[in-house]
């Protein structure tokens, strides 16, 4: 098993431990984190005078941010062995056509998976479901879905399962996949060529344009654009109304926390675990 | 300019075709598949059968009615993906769809478009909001998967709106216009939609049960809910910060004003969402959004939306609000 150190600012480096062999870098969920070239080319050089394997990670772009994302894959074309994680068809695009010698990763926004914690009691066929909400007494409800066995088996797997999708992949030489370590089990077969990065212990489960971050400290609802970086410095964790579970708030994205290795991690095609314990690290 | 318009029964065809509906979009979800998935989304991200066609024949009776006035039927298969023994599913679908005469699909999932082009799929591809084609590298993604029409994501502004449609990809645009805005993209958004409404038990007033239900009013969706917020502990740099929340929902979300807009950019469809509600509601979309497309010729730009802003509150009686606009600038 690989494992990887998913840095979000460059003097989380410090924080690499014996056993990370491989960094991650770059912004996942929002344009508007992306970072500077030079920033960049600090923490591609610092890894590689320390003979670490050095991953981009790429976010979903406009137009305009395609163009600085360019810019980057420029810098990067000077390094040996790259890889690039995408998490959008049109990054995906321009890299096959223009930065062949990069080895691609599909990101963990276009691997597939239902991440809802409520769908944990439901997977796991409890009969009782212990509701709250706010200003109210804890209730015992009774669930009385039955999930198909196939729903169940669609829940705990991704697209990069099915032949179809896989093969495209392999097909444009992309031969790696990253996922969430689902808190109600992944499902993930070990036959195919595909690889598979595990990316724990924060799981996301939902990304939005208008930031969530914003919404809470400016009562703000309608910003999609973002240009003080707020989300550098605050991040916060969320209980929602009626759910007896966390979540945790980093920019504008939303992500479950789950530190616990599959038990059936072996059975898988996992052979990297991304380490993403530094997100909240401010 | 044409109105895309939700249909969920045979009975809406022709009042809405009357109302000025150029195209239906729509969902159908057969016994073949419900035996092995049952009413979940799987299929086309509408739990439940209130939101859909529940049978080949109905599609294709509808489909007859609507080509009767030349009007095009596509069909939703915009599940975000699907497994290995639900492809098997998926042809046979396809075939119904396709002797039902419906014009087209809508498509979300890489293997689905692969397995059209391995039938040689002669209807019309559109490629789902649920792609999300942010970018000009994206359309030509997808063009070459054979997509004759990208519905562009409920996330743009107005200037990326402009900078996208200036790629002369050859491929049509189509773009939200009224109802269902969502403050996370919808693609890229894993919170589950199906559940869950609490109801009582009747004979036991003080025991719930839980069931899937695609009723907005009973706030299954995380997107609505009130949430309490705490600066995250792990922080090096606590804030102190504390406190709740509630995220308002959208009331009406419009994109009218930006028609005028869409004329001059070169995106011709406008979608009207939500196939589940009532025909009344439909028709009266429609009608406000016929209005503000054959303003659109007669008048400057600030004439339009200021007119278009004034039909709005006539057809909805309430005051169009800033807040629910489609697309911010």
């Amino acid at each position: 098993m690989e494992y990887a150190l998913h840095i979000f600012e460059p003097d989380h480096l410090a924080n690499r431990g014996p056993h990370h062999s491989r960094i991650y870098f770059g912004a996942e969920f929002c344009q508007y984190r992306i970072p500077g070239v030079e920033t960049l080319a600090e923490v591609i050089n610092h890894a590689g005078s320390r003979g670490l394997d050095f991953t981009y990670v790429t976010p979903w772009v406009t137009d305009s941010y395609l163009a600085k994302l360019k810019e980057h894959f420029e810098l990067l074309k000077g390094h040996n062995n790259v890889e690039v994680v995408f998490n959008d068809w049109g990054v995906f695009n321009l890299l096959r056509r223009e930065y062949s010698s990069f080895s691609l990763i599909l990101g963990r926004l276009l691997a597939k998976q239902k991440k809802d914690p409520r769908l944990i009691p439901l997977i796991e066929r409890d009969k009782n479901v212990t509701i709250t909400s706010e200003g109210a007494e804890t209730r015992v409800v009774t669930n009385i879905l039955n999930l198909p066995p196939k729903v169940i088996e669609y829940y705990k797997s991704s697209n990069i399962n099915t032949e179809r999708f896989s093969g495209y992949l392999l097909k444009n030489a992309i031969h790696r996949a990253e996922i969430d370590n689902l808190l109600h089990g992944i499902n993930i077969g070990k036959n195919t060529d595909l690889k598979v990065s595990l990316c724990m212990p924060y799981g996301y489960i939902t990304v939005g344009r208008i930031c969530t971050t914003k919404m809470i400290l400016e009562d703000d609802y309608r910003i999609q654009t973002c240009h003080d970086e707020s989300c550098r410095v605050k991040a916060f964790s969320l209980k929602y109304e009626g759910c007896n579970f966390t979540v945790f708030l980093q920019g504008n994205a939303q992500y479950f926390f789950n530190d616990q290795l599959p038990q059936n991690i072996a059975e898988t095609a996992v052979d990297r675990i991304v380490d993403n314990s530094l997100l909240f690290r401010l | 300019m044409k109105i895309i318009c939700p249909l969920s029964d045979v009975y809406e065809v022709t009042p809405l075709i009357a109302a000025g509906a150029d195209e239906f979009y729509c969902g159908v979800l057969p016994s073949y598949w419900r035996d092995h998935y049952g009413e979940f989304g799987l299929l086309n991200r509408r739990e439940g059968l209130n939101s859909q066609f529940t049978s080949v024949e109905s599609l294709k009776e509808t489909v007859r009615q609507a080509h009767n006035s030349r009007t095009p039927v596509y069909i939703a298969l915009n599940g975000l993906y699907f497994l290995n023994h639900q492809y098997e599913l998926l042809e046979r679908l396809l075939k119904d769809i396709t002797g039902a005469n419906a014009d087209g699909v809508i498509v979300t999932e890489i293997g689905l478009l692969g397995l059209l082009q391995d039938l040689g799929y002669e209807g019309d591809i559109h490629i789902s909001c649920g792609c999300n084609v942010f970018n000009g590298e994206s359309i030509e993604f997808f063009k070459n998967f054979g997509a004759n029409r990208i519905i562009l994501p409920r996330d743009f502004t107005k200037r990326e709106l402009a900078a996208l449609s200036g790629h002369d990809s050859g491929v049509e645009l189509e773009a939200f216009v009224l109802n269902t805005k969502c403050r996370q993209v919808d693609g890229l958004c894993n919170w589950y939609h199906g559940f869950l409404k609490e109801a009582r038990v009747l004979e036991e007033p003080d025991r719930h049960i839980v069931m899937t239900t695609y009723d907005a009013n009973c706030r299954p969706h995380m997107c609505g809910r009130n949430f309490e917020f705490t600066a995250f502990s792990g922080s090096s740099k606590p804030q102190g910060t504390k406190g709740s929340h509630i995220i308002k929902s959208f009331d009406k979300p419009c994109g009218a004003c930006d028609i005028y807009d869409f004329a001059a950019l070169g995106i011709k469809h406008l979608k009207i969402v939500e196939r589940s509600a009532p025909l009344m509601y439909k028709e009266k979309d429609v009608k406000f959004i016929k209005a503000c497309i054959q303003l659109v010729p007669k008048l400057s730009k600030a004439e339009y939306v200021a007119e278009a802003k004034k039909l709005y509150a006539k057809y909805y009686e309430k005051q169009c609000s800033k807040i629910n606009c489609y697309y911010p600038s």
